[in-house]
């Protein structure tokens, strides 16, 4: 047994929630590299660079790191699809300098998933970047992405996250540029005996820079979730913004949350803020829904997806939103 | 632009110096022969020094925290833990020797207790050195003394209650408290008695280079009702100081407790202070605290509501300056359903100062029905120190509703630029915005503690600065 996934800071409990607990066979797969510092992405230069990557698709089952340098802005989706078993992926993605680009990195039905992935988006690129996972319900899955922002680097990142038994997500961003923004949007949605643990971190360094997390996600069943954001205001970010919430929907009284949304600030001149909720579905709505018509089990499926709403709306067109909502409805037990 | 300067708190005038005139100061160290000297300086019985010895051996094998500030200058080989002054405990100020009663004159305390106290405990280095409480009270069965008193008096009190709630092995520092406690209060308010008027202990730690390990045990019976008010301050040496309290509270059915803490400790001290209370059925734990003083603090007040309906709520405002690192939060378990909690933290740091909000509700699975609201804000008034806020929310139930906010930053210049367009100077504006920030806080506090806050909050403005 080892534990991973620590937060930068230690709180005044010491119960699981700094790290999380990996048995040993994972350890001989791959899974104790997961951390920041020993992330297993190249730092070097691209290996490949696509001139034109409009529309394409990569999935060439990677096995190995891979660079890529989008170089060009398109509308349409540059997509990565990762569907194996038992796989690895190490993907090492560069958007240039005044690039508009939306990325989605597909991943799907792993029994045990590492994927590592690097993004640096330069100097006034602009990217929308989906992580849509979409695992077996029975499988391991670690997660690490490693985000640098440059001057005026812009990236929304749609983080959604549905299925597996046991879901690891470290999401580091270096908001290393002046006026640099980095908006974080994530679903979760645990069932059964479910094990989430999220960890969000944002430094930011630049000046003018916009550090968003926005996370929604319901708890069925004995789901168990750790869910824990740092936001770190680092001296000389001066005018900048910090801002995360979380919102929890608990549908089960054996479900358990737990969330860490922490602000470190050293830098006077900043708006540093966050809030979090947990609470079950209020008992007036499910009153007046149910009194239209609706089962209760309707009701509350209803409410928990207009929740989730707020962040499929936000979506650009250009991301399957369609297929995301489909998925959203028959995690929650609420397809025909 | 205009900066506008706001000042450290002024503690500067608890800093006066009595001559370390003490009757009996203890090797700095720790060990088992000191634990037994000190045992055997208050003349105690067998069970205490057990406990004494099973703490000592805990305390050897706990590892320092590995969290919060560093607690690297902290040398317990340099640390006295006992050191008894030269004077016995009198229920008369006019019997308290001369030094230790000007010290106390001039922390107000006898001003206080003639005005609107109920009873006053002093504290001189390790040893209550007065102890008073009004007639009226003692006639209802209100018990409040030192603890060394209540440990030969009551000792089957103090048996059923004594490290109940605070746990020996809770954390290193814990442990070293109960190996080498000394002094303190006990107060036991009787079923369904209310006082009017509140009870204050004030601890004062005169000697360089030794350390306070005071307990104090409060139980409120059912229906009954306290509030007590707990000073502390300190005179600044160039050595490390260590206060290591202990702070046990019952709060039984029905019953309510306001604990008020304003804590100036000097800047040379290591405040490790444990607090806790158990909450019991439709009771009332209300915390008000003011951390200015100490060079570090790790204090982190708990409330367990353990019965129906139990209510907690924590208002507390602390001050970083230069050299300060002031780790502190509340604590709450919600273990009974109905229970609720209200927390509402606030920080200022300047000149370096560090100012961390750590915190933790947890939410029991039994807890269905309860509520939690938690806000936490910090200010900093320059750009050298630092706000950090390091909250845990572990929710085990569906049935609950709680939420958590918290901001930091500066004073906004918009807020500033609306009152000078009222007519405020710049100056005027900030401090009116200071003082509205630690409002909530002085607002809880009885009138004279509040003057006494914002005589602390000293804003020192300077205009035209660039």
């Amino acid at each position: 047994m080892k534990y991973v996934n620590p937060t930068p800071i230690r709180t005044s409990i010491n119960y699981g929630i700094n790290s999380f607990a990996v048995a040993d066979e994972l350890i001989n797969m791959g899974a104790v590299q997961y951390a920041p510092q020993t992330a297993l992405v190249p730092t070097g230069k691209s290996n490949v660079k696509y001139a034109n990557t409009l529309g394409q698709t990569f999935d060439d089952k990677l096995k190995f790191a891979h660079c890529y340098t989008i170089l060009d802005s398109s509308n349409k989706l540059v997509t990565f699809d990762f569907d194996n078993e038992n796989a690895t992926y190490n993907t090492y993605i560069t958007v240039s300098e005044n690039v508009n680009t939306n990325i989605l990195i597909n991943v799907k039905n792993s029994n045990f998933n590492f994927s590592a992935c690097k993004i640096d988006v330069c100097k006034n690129a602009h990217v929308n970047l989906m992580f849509l996972c979409n695992f077996d319900k029975n499988s391991t899955n670690f997660m690490q992405f490693d985000v640098n922002l440059s001057d005026f680097a812009k990236l929304n990142t749609y983080f959604i996250n549905f299925g597996s038994k046991t879901s690891v997500a470290n999401y580091h961003a270096n908001l290393n540029g002046e006026n640099s923004t980095n908006n974080l949007y994530s679903i979760y949605l645990g069932k059964d005996d479910n094990k989430l643990d999220l960890n969000f971190h944002m430094d930011v360094y630049g000046k003018n820079s916009n550090a968003i997390m926005k996370v929604i996600g319901a708890l069925q069943d004995s789901a168990d979730k750790h869910f824990k954001g740092t936001i770190n205001l680092h001296k000389g970010c001066t005018k900048s913004v910090g801002d995360e919430t979380e919102e929890c929907l608990m549908l089960s009284n054996t479900a358990h949350s737990i969330a860490m949304p922490n602000i470190l600030c050293d830098e006077e001149d900043v708006n540093g803020k966050h809030a979090t909720s947990v609470g079950k579905v209020d008992d007036k709505v499910l009153f007046y829904l149910m009194s239209r018509g609706l089962t209760k089990q309707e009701a509350i499926m209803l409410v928990v997806n207009a929740g989730f709403q707020n962040i499929i709306s936000l979506i650009p067109p250009v991301f399957p939103t369609t297929e995301i909502l489909k998925q959203t409805l028959k995690e929650l037990n609420y397809e025909n | 632009m205009n900066k506008t300067k706001v000042d450290d708190i002024n503690t500067a005038w608890f800093d006066f110096v009595d001559a370390d005139n003490f009757e009996f100061k203890m090797t700095a160290g720790i060990d088992e022969n000191i634990v037994r000297e000190i045992s055997k300086q208050k003349n105690e019985p067998q069970w205490v020094l057990d406990l004494r010895l099973k703490a000592l051996q805990i305390y050897e094998k706990l590892p320092m925290p590995t969290w919060g500030p560093d607690l690297s200058e902290l040398n317990m080989n340099e640390i006295s833990t006992y050191v008894r002054p030269r004077a016995k405990k009198q229920t008369s100020w006019d019997d308290v020797p001369e030094n230790i009663k000007q010290t106390f004159d001039k922390l107000g305390i006898p001003k206080a207790e003639r005005e609107y106290l109920a009873g006053v405990g002093a504290q001189y280095d390790s040893e209550v050195v007065y102890h008073s409480i009004k007639d009226e009270l003692i006639k209802k069965g209100v018990i409040y003394t030192d603890f060394d008193s209540a440990i030969r008096e009551y000792p089957d009190l103090v048996k059923k209650y004594f490290s109940k709630c605070t746990p020996l092995s809770e954390h290193k520092f814990i442990a070293l408290h109960y190996a080498v406690f000394s002094g303190g209060s006990f107060v036991y308010v009787p079923k369904g008695v209310k006082l009017d008027q509140p009870l204050q202990s004030y601890f004062r730690l005169n000697s360089p280079e030794s350390g306070q390990f005071e307990h104090t045990l409060i139980i409120v019976e059912e229906g009954a009702s306290l509030h007590f008010i707990e000073g502390c301050s300190a005179p600044k040496y160039s050595k490390i100081n260590l206060h290591a309290g202990c702070v046990e509270l019952f709060v039984m059915d029905g019953a309510t407790l306001r604990y008020s803490t304003i804590e100036n400790w000097a800047k040379n001290m290591m405040n490790l202070n444990t607090k806790k209370a158990i909450v019991g059925k439709d009771a009332n734990m209300i915390w008000v605290s003011g951390s200015f003083g100490s060079h570090i603090s790790m204090l982190y007040p708990m409330s367990i509501l353990s019965g129906e309906n139990a209510r907690t709520e924590y208002t507390g405002i602390s001050f970083a300056g230069a050299t300060q690192n002031l780790d502190t939060g509340f604590k709450v378990v919600h273990a009974a359903p109905h229970t609720k909690s209200i927390v509402s933290a606030k920080s200022i740091s300047k000149n370096g100062g560090i100012s961390t909000y750590r915190g933790l509700v947890r939410i029991m699975p039994n807890a269905a029905h309860s509520s939690c609201s938690v806000s936490c804000d910090g200010l900093m008034l320059d750009d050298i120190s630092r706000s950090d806020t390091i909250p845990v929310n572990d929710v085990g139930t569906a049935d609950v509703q709680f939420s958590h906010e918290a901001k930091v930053g500066k004073i906004s210049e918009k807020a500033i630029f609306y009152l000078m367009s009222r007519g405020l100077t710049r100056e005027d504006a900030v401090a009116l915005i200071v003082r509205g920030f630690a409002n909530p806080i002085s607002k809880e506090l009885p009138m004279e503690y509040a003057v006494e806050m914002n005589r602390l909050i000293n804003l020192e403005l300077v205009g035209g600065i660039g």
